[in-house]
């Protein structure tokens, strides 16, 4: 494969999906920004990974847009970090993205004959 | 630990965050940064390593500032309801006022147009009449230290005229015997038949003394002014003529000095070319000949047809000329019984002479357009008013936001110094076609007529009556508009606000028209 046909692909690809990961991982528990970082590198098993410049910056994206919340939070023994949680808005959002994702990623695989795992 | 905070604040710098917001960001990115060192230091790193590995994420700070300007700036642009309780600055405010002013405005097309319309049409005739008073009363005339300029009259009340032009006996004495003066000059009305090459034309001049020009202090653009030998009887045919006349009728020729020109069927030679813009008396002489009085006329007492400047010695005062000139009357009455019984000398400033007749027409004409302006406001607050009257539920969800009286008042207000300097700059367009149409309304002898125009002066005067006008109509507007019940307007609930206790009052003051003219089409709207 082309080395800049996959370059673009994958930049492409991150920027679309970039909301939809963060989203996701704050979903259930609130998470802090290294901790949002690391797991979307360890879950994608090192395909996909947000450095600083892109990663904050999207998430005081998502928090002026009200779809996440972020908070100081002080734990016994630990600095105080800032943890993001999903707002109401933020889940019907969340609701709204994945299900035109699948719809995506479903229609690319009807095209291109790639089976989803 | 690295201390990762000034490497990032250094990066963020030129972003200009609120120091706290700042703060925040800087705080969070070292965070990462610590955790990231600390990993690479478990995954067995050295400091330096890890410490570089976490230095690797700013290396694309010039995203992260960019991203973050567009997220952070971005937001700090949003337009939000005014009134609603935020730390901005005055500047702040006002330009978030001015742009929510505008947007207003826009809105309602025909409430804006008409309220233009109506204050520029006023600002507009103010301004015009003010750039005449501002030339013709205002500015000095236009000569070396204009204040020390007297007119000097023959005072014959007795015999109905105060201010009779005088004899050349008289004058001649005056200017002999005065001690006051530092130099008189005579002026007599004259005007030349001037034939030559062009087709023969009439002129309007003046008969001079010589030393009229010096007396001045207005030096000619070509050539010289009279000598005192020009000024005698024989030595008087030369000839100064006006820029306009040289450029009109010889095509600015250069070599125009020197030339011979017949005038009245005799011989002149041209000596000089007076400066653009030099009028004396009037914008109408375009020729003047040395006075040059034979020993018979220089006698002569009884034909009074003179006009004579004075230029006062330094230091001496009005006053003082006229006790000087009051004793030499007195000598010549003594003198010359039958000719100067009972007749004085009058000594008026020249700036009196020229502007003294249009004065009090100006002054009544400036307090008309003042007035007419008086009424503009007057229709303008009462569109205000109305306007006001339908913007009520707009009002009602400021001040549950936190909206306090006085800024309310000062988003009124700004929507009113809006509307003047509209009005303002479109009457400004206007005044400069006004200067135009009442210049051919200002009599010839007013010098300066000509000159009216357009400065700076003029333009301050304009700013000043734009902001005071948007003061003065949207003063009471604005305090009405914030004298607020929100109880009152929100049991009013959802029934149109204007038809509210309020509105009842406010109807009162308008007509239907103001009314529908000042409604929005969308109203109630805060946000658009």
């Amino acid at each position: 494969m082309p080395y800049i046909g996959s370059h673009i692909l994958d930049r492409e690809l991150k920027k679309g999906s970039a909301e939809l990961l963060i989203l996701s991982l704050v979903e259930d528990q609130p998470r802090h920004g290294y901790d949002i970082g690391s797991l979307i590198e360890q879950r994608s098993r090192g395909a996909l990974r947000f450095n600083v410049a892109s990663l904050y910056p999207l998430l005081y994206r998502l928090e002026k847009r009200g779809w996440i919340q972020g908070r100081w939070v002080e734990k016994a023994g630990q600095r105080r970090r800032r943890y993001y949680r999903l707002t109401p808005e933020g889940k019907k959002i969340l609701v709204a993205q994945r299900s035109s994702w699948r719809e995506f990623v479903e229609a690319v695989s009807r095209i291109t004959g790639i089976e989803h795992a | 630990m690295p201390d990762w905070k000034e490497e990032i604040r250094r990066r963020l710098s030129r972003l200009r965050l609120q120091p706290t917001r700042e703060a925040e960001i800087i705080e969070e990115l070292a965070q990462h940064l610590d955790d990231l060192y600390e990993e690479s230091l478990r995954g067995g790193a050295t400091k330096d390593e890890a410490r570089r590995a976490a230095l690797l994420e700013l290396t694309e700070s010039d995203l992260l500032a960019q991203e973050l300007r567009r997220v952070e700036c971005h937001a700090r642009q949003e337009l939000v309801a005014p009134g609603a309780r935020r730390s901005m600055s005055v500047l702040g405010d006002f330009w978030q006022d001015l742009r929510y002013g505008l947007r207003m405005l826009a809105k309602n097309p025909d409430f804006t147009i008409v309220a233009v319309i109506a204050l520029a049409l006023g600002i507009g005739a103010n301004s015009a009449i003010f750039s005449v008073v501002n030339t013709v009363l205002l500015r000095p005339l236009p000569y070396k230290d204009p204040d020390r300029l007297m007119m000097v009259w023959e005072d014959d009340t007795k015999g109905g005229f105060p201010r009779d032009t005088p004899a050349a006996a008289n004058y001649v004495d005056w200017r002999d015997q005065n001690q006051v003066f530092e130099g008189m000059a005579a002026i007599a009305d004259e005007s030349f038949n001037l034939t030559g090459a062009d087709e023969p034309e009439r002129i309007d001049g003046r008969r001079v003394s010589a030393n009229l020009f010096p007396l001045l202090g207005v030096e000619p653009f070509r050539g010289r002014a009279f000598t005192p030998e020009e000024d005698q009887p024989g030595g008087n045919r030369v000839v100064v003529m006006s820029y306009g006349l040289w450029q009109r009728r010889f095509g600015s020729d250069t070599k125009i000095i020197g030339q011979s020109l017949t005038m009245n069927g005799e011989s002149f030679t041209v000596v000089g070319v007076m400066p653009p813009r030099f009028q004396f008396p009037s914008h109408g002489d375009e020729l003047w000949v040395p006075i040059a009085f034979s020993s018979q006329e220089a006698a002569n007492r009884g034909r009074h047809y003179l006009e004579v400047i004075a230029r006062t010695k330094p230091g001496v005062t009005l006053q003082q000329a006229q006790a000087d000139m009051n004793i030499i009357a007195a000598r010549l009455q003594q003198q010359y019984p039958d000719s100067s019984t009972e007749l004085g000398a009058t000594v008026t400033p020249l700036h009196e002479h020229v502007v003294g007749d249009i004065k009090p027409a100006l002054l009544v004409l400036l307090g008309a357009v003042g007035f007419v302006l008086l009424v503009a406001c007057a229709n303008v607050a009462n569109l205000l008013l109305a306007r006001a009257a339908v913007r009520q539920k707009e009002i009602a969800v400021r001040v549950a936001l936190g909206a306090s009286r006085s800024r309310l008042i000062r988003q009124f207000l700004t929507e009113s110094l809006l509307l003047a300097a509209l009005g303002g700059g479109i009457g400004l367009l206007l005044s400069l076609w006004g200067v135009n149409l009442l210049k051919a309304f200002i009599p010839k002898n007013i010098s300066q007529a000509q000159a009216v125009a357009l400065d700076g002066r003029v333009l301050g005067f304009t700013i000043v009556v734009s902001l005071l006008t948007g003061l003065f109509f949207g003063l009471a507007p604005a305090m009405q508009a914030s004298n607020f019940n929100l109880n009152e307007t929100l049991k009013e609930g959802g029934r149109d606000s204007a038809t509210g206790s309020r509105g009842h009052r406010i109807r009162g003051l308008l007509d239907h028209r103001g009314r529908s003219l000042a409604r929005p089409s969308d109203r109630g709207r805060v946000i658009d």
